[in-house]
């Protein structure tokens, strides 16, 4: 399973300086097969068995993980009450001052 | 609001021509932007020092550019997932990056990179501070030899992205556009220089299950 919070402490990348592999999965091969998992996380419980390989570069990759994150919630929002509507974006996006 | 099209719906309409074709770019491009406005709203505080009208703008370009790479990469579409989650991968990525950028692109890279000098591996925002001599002991070992094989086993290249991940927590789409590369090569960069850290600590007789049960003290 793919943690649900990048955790970027000195402690955290020690523990992926020793869980690195000899081979991983490049950002490419994972954006191919992100929005396969996201979607089959939808379904199954099973998708991080699936795709280990993914799991582990997600895990590894903190840009990878925020894309990840970012196509969780925006499908999650899909299949509940849709994407927030455009006036309601932009009047979020106006939220933080310049 | 339009009905919800199968993915097959969303290719044919999108492979086609005339009026069909002009309604699903119309519609996806009326998606992508909502993605585009919804990932700048997340990173917000990257994009802090823009005003409203230039936000805007930023999620208008970002989504013209996933609109123009969804229809440029339409033949790869396999039909392994929804094909708006496919789509949608495209708008978070631009948008995410030009966040990223923005919010660093006042800083010096490799001034930072240069400053961050020690670490201290073992903290964590869980860990409490124990006193254990011992442990102590053998995490100044594994700080010691972590330090030298950063100085010494790693190039230039992975020494500077493995620090400004690392140590700095840069966002890496920050570093792709500095180095002028791409994610894959930074990857590349860092999985490299995780190796050789590795393989310093292995060779110093600190293996993986030895350095975790650290952790949990």
């Amino acid at each position: 399973m793919v943690a649900e919070e990048f955790d970027a402490s000195p402690l955290a990348w020690l523990k992926r300086v020793l869980e690195t592999r000899d081979e991983e999965i490049s950002c490419a091969e994972c954006q191919i097969l992100v929005s396969q998992y996201v979607d089959l996380e939808l379904e199954t419980e099973e998708a991080a068995t699936r795709l280990p390989q993914l799991v582990h570069h997600l895990d590894q990759c903190p840009a990878c993980w925020e894309t990840y994150q970012l196509l969780r919630e925006l499908a999650r929002l899909e299949t509940q009450a849709g994407l927030p509507d455009i006036e309601e974006l932009l009047e979020r996006l106006k939220g933080g001052k310049a | 609001m339009p009905p919800v099209r199968s993915n097959q719906e969303w290719i044919r309409a999108l492979s086609g021509t005339g009026k069909q074709q002009d309604e699903a770019i119309s519609e996806l491009r009326q998606f992508l932007l909502q993605v585009a406005l919804y990932t700048l709203y997340r990173y917000l505080i990257d994009i802090r020092a823009l005003g409203h009208s230039e936000r805007l703008a930023l999620a208008e370009d970002c989504a013209q550019e996933a609109l123009i790479s969804v229809l440029d990469h339409l033949d790869e579409f396999k039909g392994e997932s929804k094909f708006t989650t496919w789509a949608y991968k495209f708008a978070v990525n631009v948008s995410l990056a030009r966040a990223r950028r923005e919010g660093w692109k006042q800083i010096s890279l490799e001034e930072l990179s240069d400053s961050s000098e020690s670490f201290d591996w073992f903290t964590s925002k869980s860990a409490s501070t124990h006193t254990d001599v011992e442990l102590q002991a053998v995490q100044a070992e594994v700080t010691a030899v972590l330090d030298e094989a950063i100085l010494h086993d790693l190039t230039h290249k992975q020494r500077l992205v493995f620090r400004l991940i690392v140590f700095e927590q840069v966002p890496m789409d920050a570093i792709v556009q500095r180095l002028g590369t791409n994610r894959n090569a930074v990857y590349k960069l860092l999985h490299d220089a995780r190796k050789k850290l590795k393989r310093a600590l292995q060779a110093h007789g600190f293996e993986t299950e030895e350095v975790l049960r650290l952790f949990e003290k």
